[in-house]
Formats: structure tokens, sequence, C-alpha cells
């Protein structure tokens, strides 16, 4: 950590009067953060990027449930800034968005943030302007909790995913809007076509490619940004960032995923993780091989290596792209076998999400050549037999010849359901319950129906078809439970972030859903999450994907009513920088 | 040592004897086949709901070294266990 990084404590002692005495703690600590241009060496490339006190990633802050902080940041860069505390329940004028909380920080000014810390676990931060987070502007935060957590560990460390492209980000954006395809190198190409007339006949494969084509889209279109070096604490693959054990010792991880776009499926070979916290909150232990990192999301897990050798900490892209790679080690310099990627997942007419009248009805008879190990066998052109009527011809004990648990955040028959690759366990969010829960369960007060729609090939995301800048804000009322109820019309998972209030998800648990700051939408489905609103302000809602928020898929969220101190000082109604 | 039992844990928490908060008792009977049973009545062990105790007595005829352990799935592995040793 760098010197700039101070933190004072103050402890006061009270004396009473008589002979009580009353020790009463008040923490406070005083931070100091900088934004400045800083260079960053992924391995495979160097690149001009953004991070704090010099460096990116920026430094671990490290809190303490109870402590009021105070944040001093200073712009160093020739551009306006910001920083949001990503997944923090805070008064909303330091929550960090420009236009939402406030005007952002302007070049050479010095911005105060002040605010209590009434929660522990594990979060991150980020600048909430421009491309700056893509372009290296994050750091972590751990906030040690004020009783113990119901686990124990020997060590800690905090492993946070990024995925550094070598363009910048706003380069990026402009090539994805003169062409979508323009950073899919997983194109189906001429020999593709001849490979598959030969497997399927020549009428099949054109029927297929058409349908194909009439959607916009494509079966690889599952990053849309491709070239990028996956790092892990700053490290790329080849520089391998790596955590020091002494065998039998049981290490948390905090994984957290930084990245701009891309979705980390995240395993040990030799270990079993067990999960104890989603998004900063701890959840009831769940023990897994392998574990899918969203985009925005964090989970803590234990691991307890009895052995004294290495482990590699395998993260491979969704689209198998590139893998992020770290190390777990006794000694530094201890290095593990580096795994195979598992094949390249190709989307199914399922992810389409099209319409799920339609899917419901598709006969799932005529899958049964699909095979998890070969997802490219699939015959697309089958699937014409798609037809609302048949409905009552669905029979889910087909499903499970296609040799996949099923998992309810997928839709039937996607392409994107992941397999552990040792075969074993892989987390579902079904299997995510609170340990403790936030919030009392009652029912949500009303329901607001959200469908994440876009138009892939113009490169514009939207919410309810409609883009941030010509879009009226959510108006929620202070004291309501609001049930979101998103529904997935793109063939892309949308990683979804309310600011300032928790995303209660619903995996059928009642009391014991789990709150979430990012809740994941896979192509095709709906999910809902339940937000109890206990704070005035207004916030941002916003797919986290940069690209994706930046396209459109974005809402301002109003919190009419609640206390009186928390007045609003609206500043006038304007898109995202 | 704990494997064993944390499979059968497993299997408790899969068919519902064993929620978060509280435990169906009664369904602890149930048959499991191959003669297994959800009855978690060995005498070396004991199955709490939140707040309540219980005595378990045990008398050592020699050394040991042993662990102690909650076995419901994912506690073990999150550190809930130790070890006594008898000298």
């Amino acid at each position: 950590m760098k010197k700039s990084f101070m933190r004072t404590l103050q402890v006061g002692i009270l004396l009473a009067a008589g002979t009580l005495i009353i020790p009463t703690l008040s923490v406070a600590g005083t931070y100091d953060l900088t934004v400045d241009r800083v260079l960053i060496d992924t391995g495979n490339f160097t690149k001009q990027g953004i991070g704090y006190n010099g460096k990116s990633p920026g430094p671990v802050l490290r809190f303490k449930e109870g402590e009021d902080v105070t944040i001093n940041v200073t712009n160093n860069l020739d551009v306006s800034t910001s920083v949001h505390w990503h997944g923090m329940i805070l008064p909303f004028q330091m929550d960090g968005v420009p236009k939402i909380s406030y005007p952002g920080i302007e070049p050479g000014e010095t911005f105060t943030y002040k605010f209590p810390i009434n929660q522990s676990g594990t979060f991150w931060f980020h600048s909430h302007s421009g491309f700056q987070e893509p372009d290296g502007a994050y750091g972590s935060i751990v906030i040690e909790p004020k009783n113990r957590d119901p686990f124990r560990f020997d060590k800690d460390y905090v492993v946070q995913f990024t995925d550094t492209h070598p363009h910048s980000g706003k380069r990026i954006l402009r090539n994805l809007k003169m062409a979508a395809d323009y950073y899919n190198r997983k194109q189906q190409t001429l020999g593709d076509f001849f490979a598959d007339v030969s497997k399927n006949g020549l009428s099949a494969t054109v029927s297929n490619r058409m349908a194909w084509g009439d959607m916009r889209m494509m079966p690889t279109d599952i990053e849309d940004v491709q070239g990028f070096t996956p790092l892990i604490n700053g490290k790329g693959p080849v520089q391998n960032w790596t955590g020091l054990f002494t065998p039998k010792e049981r290490i948390r991880l905090r994984f957290i995923n930084s990245s701009a776009m891309t979705y980390f499926d995240v395993r040990i070979p030799g270990l079993k993780m067990t999960v104890v916290a989603a998004d900063g909150n701890n959840v009831q232990p769940v023990t897994v091989d392998e574990l899918r990192l969203g985009v925005a999301e964090t989970y803590d897990v234990i691991v307890r290596p009895m052995d004294d050798k290495a482990y590699t900490i395998f993260g491979a892209s969704m689209g198998r792209t590139a893998y992020a790679r770290a190390t777990l080690a006794p000694r530094d310099g201890m290095v593990a076998d580096i795994p195979e990627m598992t094949e390249s997942p190709l989307l199914t007419m399922a992810d389409m999400g099209m319409d799920h009248g339609d899917m419901e009805g598709m006969d799932h008879s005529t899958m049964k050549g699909m095979d998890k190990g070969d997802m490219k066998s699939m015959d697309h052109s089958t699937m014409k037999g798609m037809d609302k009527g048949g409905m009552k011809g669905m029979d889910h004990s087909n499903m499970k010849s296609m040799g996949k648990e099923e998992d309810n955040f997928y839709t039937n028959g996607s392409g994107l359901v992941p397999d552990a690759a040792n075969g074993g366990k892989f987390l579902s969010y079904a299997d995510l319950k609170a340990q403790k829960p936030l919030f009392a369960d009652r029912e949500a007060t009303r329901e607001i129906e959200l469908r994440l729609t876009g138009n892939m090939e113009r490169y514009i995301w939207s919410i309810n078809g409609v883009k941030y800048e010509d879009a009226e804000p959510i108006v929620l009322q202070y004291g309501e439970r609001v049930r979101f109820k998103f529904v997935n019309e793109t063939m892309m998972t949308h990683p979804m972030h309310l600011h300032g209030m928790w995303s209660i998800l619903d995996v059928g648990a009642g009391k014991w859903n789990p709150a979430k700051h990012t809740i994941s939408v896979a192509p095709g489905t709906t999910v809902y999450s339940e937000t109890e609103v206990d704070v005035p302000g207004q916030w941002a809602f916003h797919c986290h994907l940069s690209y994706h928020m930046d396209a459109g898929m974005f809402r301002k969220v109003v919190v009419e009513g609640g206390p009186k101190t928390a007045s609003i000082d609206l500043p006038e109604k304007g898109a995202m920088q | 040592m704990h494997a064993e039992h944390q499979e059968e844990m497993m299997m408790m928490m899969e068919h519902g004897v064993l929620e978060a908060d509280k435990i169906n008792r009664d369904m602890m009977k149930m048959d499991m086949g191959n003669g297994k049973t959800m009855e978690h009545n060995d005498p070396n062990s004991a199955l709490l709901e939140p707040k309540e105790s219980a005595e378990i007595i045990w008398k050592f005829a020699d050394a040991a070294k042993l662990e102690f352990a909650c076995n419901v799935p994912g506690h073990y592995a999150s550190g809930m266990m130790g070890e006594v040793h008898f000298e």
C-alpha cells in the first residue's frame, strides 16, 4: 500500500462519574486516494490506463463495521472522474455517480466522501465516469465485521479479476458501434459451413444460418469484446499472482469480478471451495467445485489445501476466449499445472429468448442428439418444430438426457448452463441462501417489469426498449417493497446492479433468499428480485457490462418520501457521460 | 472420520429434515433403503436446533486424538471443528 494511503484511528474513552467507567469506542478512519494515469503491464502487452495511488488495481481499502470513514479522493487526471463504492449502503450523495449523486470530481479537485460503515464483507470500488473502470480504475474493499464471522480462516486474500484490453474503452465502444462483431474472433467460418453441410445436409445448414442471421446474432455471441488479457490482482496469467499458505490452513479467498465485460468460471483443481458469502453477505455455506463469477459480483470461499504443493486458481472466461490464472502455494515460485479450458459453449436457439411461449413449446424429443460435450452437433434445423401448440408435449424428463442438472437460472436447452470441469458441483444461484436475512420476509407491495432489450447489430442496449437518455426515471416510494421482474429478451447475459439498496434474489427460498447487489440474468430467462426501499435519494440502476451500460441499459431510480433530512437537490436530467 | 457422517447430514438436508433454523424430527424415521435412516442417533453426536443444548458423555479407556465437528453440509469446511487430545 502506498504511503499516501493513511489511516488514523481515534479512540475516545469516556469517564463517567462515580465508580462506573464506560469506555466508548468511536472509530473513525481517514483514507486518501489519488486518481492517476498509470501504466498497466499484463505480461502480454502494456497500456496506458487509470489507477489509484499510482497503481491499477488500486489499494485494498480495509474498513471496520461501525467505523465512520472519510475518504479524500484527489483527481490527478485531465478529465472529470468519480468513485463509486460498489455494494455499499450509504447516503446517495456519497454514491459517486456523476449527474445522479453529485457532479463528479473535476481535474485537480479533491472530493471528500464521508459515510458510516454499517455492513461487513467483500466489496469493491470503481470509477463511474466514462470508461475509466475498464481502463483500470478499480480497487477492493474489505470490511471486518463487528462480531466474528460464522466461519474460520487463517489466511485472507482478495482475488480480484478483470479483463484488460489493449484498446481504450472509448475505442472499443466506437468499434462495437461500427460493427457489433468487431471483437468476435470466434465467428463461424466458411469451413464450419461446409463441415455442417456434410454433417447436417445443405438445406438444414442454410436454413440454420439464415435463422441466426434473421436474429441479428451468432451462436458465438457470448462475449462481445474478445482479445483481452484476464488479470488477477493486476497480474496476467504469465505474471501469476501467488498467495502463500501453510498446508492445512484455511484460506479465505475474496473473489471479485471487476471486469468490464467478462464472466469467469472459477475453479481450483484439487480443492473444493466452500462458498460462505455472496456480494458481501454471508450465505449458508455450500461446497462446490466451480462457480461462475458474474461481472461486478463477489463470492467469498474457503479452501483448505492439505498438501505441501501448489494449486492453480483458474478462471476461464465464459466464452472460453481467455483465462485468468493465479496460484496458491506453500512457497513463492511453486506452480501447478494450468488446466485446459473446457470447450467453448455455443448459444442455442433457447438462449435467443425471442419468445418464451415458443420455447416452452419446443419439442425436446428432437434434442436427444444434444450432447453436452459437443454442442456443435446440435441440429438447429430440428428446432423449426417449435410450436406454441405443442406445449402439452413438453417433457422435462427428456432434459435429463442432456446430462445437465437443471438450473432454473438458465433457460431450458441453454448452451450456457455451466458444467464443472471435473464433473462435480457447479454453484447455482439456487444454492445461495442467506445466513442471516437482512430483512423480514414480506409480500412485495408491487411488481415492476424490466425487459432487458437490445439490438446487437446496432449495439443499442435498453430497458423496456428505451435507452437511458430517452427514459423517465423509475420512481419508488420510501417504505415499499418492490419486486423487480427481469425479462431478458436478448442473447447476452446481463449483470443488473441497483445502487444504494439490496436486491433480494428470489431463489425460491422465502425468508432465506439472499441479498445481493448484482443480479445476473441469463438469456431467455426471467429472474425476480425484491428491494426494500429503505433509503431516500436517487440512484443508478444498470447493466454492469461497461459497454451495455454506456449504450443505454441504464435507469435512474428516484425514491420519493422518507426522512426529511435527505432532501434531494435534483440535478437536471442528463445522459451518463 | 467425519466424512461418512457428512454424507448422512447432506441426505438429511436434501430431504428437508434439516432446515436452516429448524429440524423436522418427524421425517427422521424415513426409510432411506439399504438399512439407512436419518435418525441421527449415534451416541457420539447430538442434533440441536438454535438455542437448544445437549450433553454427550465420553469415557476414554485410552489416549486419543480426536476431531469434534459439526457435520451439517458446509459447516466443517468453513471451520466448525476442533481437536481434542486425551493423554
